[in-house]
């Protein structure tokens, strides 16, 4: 539908129409001032000093971050953590959003206080629980041996197995509020009316809220993939010998080799890595996410 | 040719009150000094800053960073100076002095005694005190009868079986594995400067690998290693070690091989009160008294002989720079890791991940 066919004869109304979406365009101007002072501009900078050798323009810090090398193997390394993470968050993530969009309102806010409340604590002290419970000598390895279950202590922390179960819970709580707040705007009724045609509860579910409910899983996936690629602290604390993230290799080159040149290359490697990730995800399931939008009406 | 005159003299004015206004400032100074905050930050503002501000009028501001040298660089990129002093240990100093980013220090204001030795009187840098990296020990974890002497123990996983853990970086862990290889401390710059010394210390760091559970990279991690019983031997500074003593933890400390770091202040180029600054240089770094208080607080210790004058030798034994742990340790070449770092960090991540 063309604007030349859709408008109508009404003059006003017209000038109405038109002028509505320039006015609340306005709306966007402080986001738009602030996304372009605090995020644009240093990331222009960043680019700028990615592409500067020592004679002009080059091209050689991205082929450090890109050719054979151990750059490109940590690269990978991450997004394939963080694409492993982010799913096991919506899995994990996505009864407990179930639950708390079915539930009546004052366990709902109870509920939503249990999840949120971990978001409070730093994740530095998120992480450093884990080396207690996971420690050599820590709770779980004495209620094994104690309960005479084992004779060694098991090798828990210090492995991607401790990375991914620490990830996991800093990341769940986003995961679950992203598709909690999505579920809330699923018409119920829906699932009313599929019952009186006949299908069971789990068919209901399975054809009617599944499908409504995926737009939400799919950008909860999309958000906690993105916020995991980023991590820093917690593979460093926790992760095993070989463990490395891409962010800990940039903050070495830029705090202690000093070779921002590399640093701004893999920093904008990891930038349109996670865009190409992201949109292909929101390409692939675009049938699923545009279908949420038809039961948005409570 | 009244108005000539009229304005002339208004011209005097404005620069007679500018003047007196340049005076003022004087009378009021003031100087940033950046470190790492923490206890060392509470030391220096006990010990040296407060006396210092009551006695002279020069107030004195810390700024806590943990990135100096790429704070210094954007300072420097964007000519925006927020600091007079700056930490520049390790490849800090070379890298900074290189590029121009320091003003030299008057050693004639600094050390009018020429106490200090080469190592902490730099062209752009005094040596404030220096710490070392040191190999911790759980002694209630060591096989029976047996004594811990060194890196040749650290490596030999037979005799000393435990999980082991090194910081995650190339500078120090060659050093230590030229040392397990049998050169001696004095000597390793001289085997990692030759065509193949850094192959060798590679080598050798294959023996051990297995062993390490986790590569560390904040300072107080080791401690929490090796207090949780995560693993047995850990490398750390000295100080961290002497806190677990301090907390009855069964931890002994090997200066033996201890690598010896030292904690360089520079005056950042374009400071905007470089006088007063070098002033508090001597003032907080260079008077026995103080750095005996120093010492006394934290085992981080100053290379002014006249330190140990003041202290008693059950103090000295714990101090890094104390005559009988220097003779066995060996100082940290930064001009070396200056130059080598980006190259061998490089090699670093690759060889972690095979």
């Amino acid at each position: 539908m063309s604007d030349g066919v859709s408008m109508p004869r009404d003059g006003m109304a017209a000038a109405r129409r038109r002028r509505a979406p320039i006015s609340s365009l306005w709306l966007l101007a402080p986001a738009a001032l602030l996304f372009l002072l605090a995020f644009l501009v240093p990331v222009g900078e960043v680019a700028l000093w990615s592409l500067q050798g020592d004679a002009g323009l080059t091209a050689e810090h991205y082929r450090e971050a890109l050719g054979a090398g151990p750059y490109r193997t940590i690269l990978f390394g991450t997004v394939q953590l963080a694409a492993g993470v982010a799913f096991a968050c919506v899995l994990a993530g996505y009864p407990a959003a179930y639950c708390l969009a079915s539930c009546p309102p004052r366990r709902r806010t109870m509920l939503l206080l249990l999840i949120l409340t971990p978001l409070w604590v730093s994740v530095l002290v998120r992480t450093f629980g884990w080396i207690v419970v996971l420690g050599r000598e820590g709770l779980v390895n004495s209620m094994l041996i104690g309960a005479g279950l084992i004779d060694a202590p098991l090798q828990m922390l210090y492995s991607r197995g401790a990375v991914y179960i620490a990830m996991v819970q800093v990341l769940l709580p986003v995961a679950i509020l992203v598709m909690f707040s999505s579920m809330t705007t699923i018409n119920r009724s829906l699932l009313l009316a599929s019952r009186i045609l006949g299908a069971t509860p789990w068919r209901g579910f399975l054809h009617v809220f599944l499908p409504l409910s995926a737009g939400g899983a799919v950008n909860a996936w999309m958000l906690t993939f993105v916020l995991a690629l980023g991590f820093f602290i917690t593979p460093a604390l926790v992760g095993g010998p070989k463990e490395n993230m891409i962010a800990n290799i940039i903050a070495t080159q830029i705090t202690v080799t000093l070779d921002w040149g590399l640093g701004s290359a893999l920093g904008m490697v990891l930038l349109v890595a996670g865009f190409l990730m992201v949109g292909a995800v929101a390409l692939l399931f675009r049938r699923v996410t545009r279908l949420s939008g038809h039961g948005g009406t409570r | 040719m009244n108005k000539l005159l009229w304005s002339l003299s208004l011209g005097a004015a404005l620069v007679g009150a500018a003047g007196g206004a340049a005076l003022a400032q004087s009378r009021d100074q003031s100087i940033v000094i950046a470190n790492y905050g923490g206890a060392w930050a509470e030391t220096l503002n006990r010990i040296c800053i407060q006396p210092f501000t009551k006695e002279t009028g020069i107030t004195v501001t810390q700024a806590a960073t943990e990135d100096s040298l790429a704070q210094i660089r954007a300072q420097q990129t964007t000519k925006n100076i927020l600091w007079d002093i700056a930490p520049t240990e390790r490849s800090g100093l070379p890298v900074s002095q290189k590029n121009g980013w320091l003003e030299p220090i008057d050693w004639s204001v600094v050390d009018p005694e020429n106490k200090l030795p080469p190592i902490a009187r730099k062209s752009h840098a005094i040596g404030s005190v220096a710490y070392s990296t040191t190999i911790g020990v759980r002694m209630d974890k060591l096989p029976e009868g047996k004594t811990f002497t060194g890196w040749e123990d650290f490596w030999d996983v037979k005799q000393f079986p435990g999980p082991r853990t090194l910081r995650n970086s190339p500078a120090e862990n060659l050093e230590f594995a030229l040392i397990a290889d049998g050169v001696k401390p004095s000597e390793v710059y001289d085997v990692l400067r030759s065509p193949e010394g850094v192959d060798r210390a590679f080598k050798k760091l294959d023996e051990i690998k297995p062993a390490i559970t986790v590569w560390w990279t904040s300072g107080q991690q080791p401690v929490q290693l090796l207090a949780s019983g995560e693993v047995f031997y850990a490398t750390a500074f000295n100080g961290r070690i002497q806190q677990l003593q301090k907390d009855k933890l069964p931890v002994a400390l090997i200066w033996n091989g201890g690598s010896l770091d030292v904690s360089y202040y520079s005056i950042v180029k374009g400071a905007n009160n470089a006088a007063a600054a070098m002033q508090f240089m001597k003032y907080c770094w260079n008077e026995p008294r103080r750095l005996a208080e120093i010492a006394r607080a934290m085992p981080y210790s100053s290379f002014n002989p006249d330190l140990y004058k003041i202290l008693s030798a059950e103090e000295a034994r714990q101090l890094p720079t104390s005559p009988e742990n220097m003779d066995v340790q060996f100082a940290l070449n930064a001009e070396f890791w200056a130059e080598n770092l980006p190259r061998i960090q490089k090699r670093w991540e690759t060889w972690r991940l095979q």
